[in-house]
């Protein structure tokens, strides 16, 4: 998934954080057939959030266990298949800056 | 013992004294005003509804009185009171009756969190709800006005009521309340239609009051199922158009439209979840009362498209 010149980017930004939920209780994600667009609860914070499928995923993911941004990348690798590698990993690492600024991720060092 | 059942004059005494108990359901609200157009707007406006005795138990007193001093005289002005503590900013005292509206609004809003209470008109039809959430402007209060000329009940217009625990909705049946050109639009859709007088210059423009239809008055106490929310939005010049719309961002709009969403916690997360799941989502776009009601007909018939 890395290519040379933005393996540099990647291992200068994220190699060595993990993202992982921010609440101790699990969010609360809702969705409906046929739309997708999903409803995210937040208990510690009491905020809901209408999100894409990106980051609906992306929380999925760190909920089950903490992950680093390659890691993600490699989950999500079939998703982000049209992007080359810059983009994909620029794609994920907003992403998951958006969902920590709404209190539902949080950056955590190895 | 209906408001209708009193003489203005008895009417007057009451309000003035304090001690019209008025039933909207599910709530009793004690009102107090000692501006004269008040007593007949009420008389007009609330002419169905019942009222209790003055020892009953009320949820909310509310006053409406002339602000004291000059302003008496010059210009006068009169303010809302709850509790008997002031609140909100005087107004003209010809706004008035508008005052007893809005703040009734507020004082469920702000205490009737045993409901998620969703800024929604509410109609019904063979048991069936339609909750119509919207931020002012898009004509919700227009088409539910239109509507319940239109063989719909009304259950509210600016309130809906949701019981988290039965998922039902309640409303009580309250004067609709309409702005500025939608005033003309229902006297010529509906011109059996009962309005309060025309107060210019609110903070919303012209404002009026339509009288509720006297069957929905009778039936306010009965809930009724959501089956169908819709988001309305009047477009000058289009045709009447429903288009399935998002669940998600359909629920993120109720979640918006609801006084109380957050204070409910995930209780709130929950009842509106269920809500949605009840409910066919649609975005409602429309400019003629005429084509709307035929929309809502097939609506309700289970063959509206979209």
């Amino acid at each position: 998934l890395i290519d040379a010149n933005c393996g540099k980017r990647y291992r200068h930004r994220t190699v060595d954080v993990f993202w992982t939920d921010a609440s101790p209780e699990a969010v609360r994600v809702k969705q409906w057939d046929g739309d997708p667009l999903s409803i995210v609860y937040q208990p510690l914070s009491g905020d809901t959030h209408l999100l894409d499928p990106l980051p609906v995923e992306l929380l999925r993911l760190v909920g089950a266990q903490p992950q680093t941004l390659a890691q993600l990348a490699a989950e999500l690798a079939d998703a982000l298949c049209a992007l080359d590698t810059a983009d994909a990993l620029d794609l994920l690492e907003n992403s998951l800056v958006k969902l920590q600024e709404m209190g539902l991720v949080q950056r955590r060092s190895s | 013992l209906k408001i209708s059942d009193l003489q203005q004059s008895e009417l007057g005494r009451l309000l003035q004294a304090g001690d019209l108990l008025l039933h909207l359901r599910p709530f009793v609200a004690r009102l107090q005003c000692d501006v004269p157009s008040v007593v007949r707007n009420i008389a007009g406006m609330y002419a169905d509804f019942e009222i209790l005795a003055p020892t009953e138990f009320a949820d909310f007193h509310v006053q409406v009185l002339f602000e004291p001093g000059l302003r008496r005289w010059y210009k006068p002005q009169a303010r809302f009171y709850f509790d008997g503590q002031p609140s909100f900013t005087p107004l003209p005292a010809q706004q008035g009756f508008a005052m007893i509206e809005w703040g009734l609004n507020w004082c469920v809003a702000a205490h009737a969190h045993q409901y998620l209470v969703i800024h929604a008109a509410v109609i019904e039809k063979n048991g069936q709800a339609v909750v119509l959430p919207a931020p002012p402007g898009s004509g919700k209060s227009t088409l539910c006005a239109g509507l319940v000329h239109s063989g719909w009940r009304l259950l509210s217009d600016e309130l809906g009521l949701y019981d988290m625990q039965t998922g039902l909705m309640h409303g009580m049946a309250r004067p609709v309340n309409l702005k500025n050109a939608s005033i003309d639009v229902i006297r010529g859709f509906a011109p059996g239609a009962v309005f309060t007088p025309p107060v210019p210059d609110t903070t919303k423009g012209t404002v009026a009051l339509m009288r509720p239809p006297a069957s929905s008055v009778q039936r306010r106490a009965e809930p009724a199922r959501p089956a169908w929310v819709v988001l309305p939005q009047y477009r000058r010049g289009s045709t009447a158009t429903l288009q399935a719309h998002s669940p998600a961002r359909t629920f993120h709009l109720i979640a918006e439209q609801s006084f109380n969403y957050d204070i409910q916690g995930v209780r709130g997360f929950e009842a509106v979840s269920r809500l949605i799941d009840q409910c066919r989502c649609y975005q409602f776009t429309y400019s003629d009362l005429h084509e709307a009601r035929a929309c809502f007909e097939a609506l309700a018939a289970g063959t509206a498209d979209g």
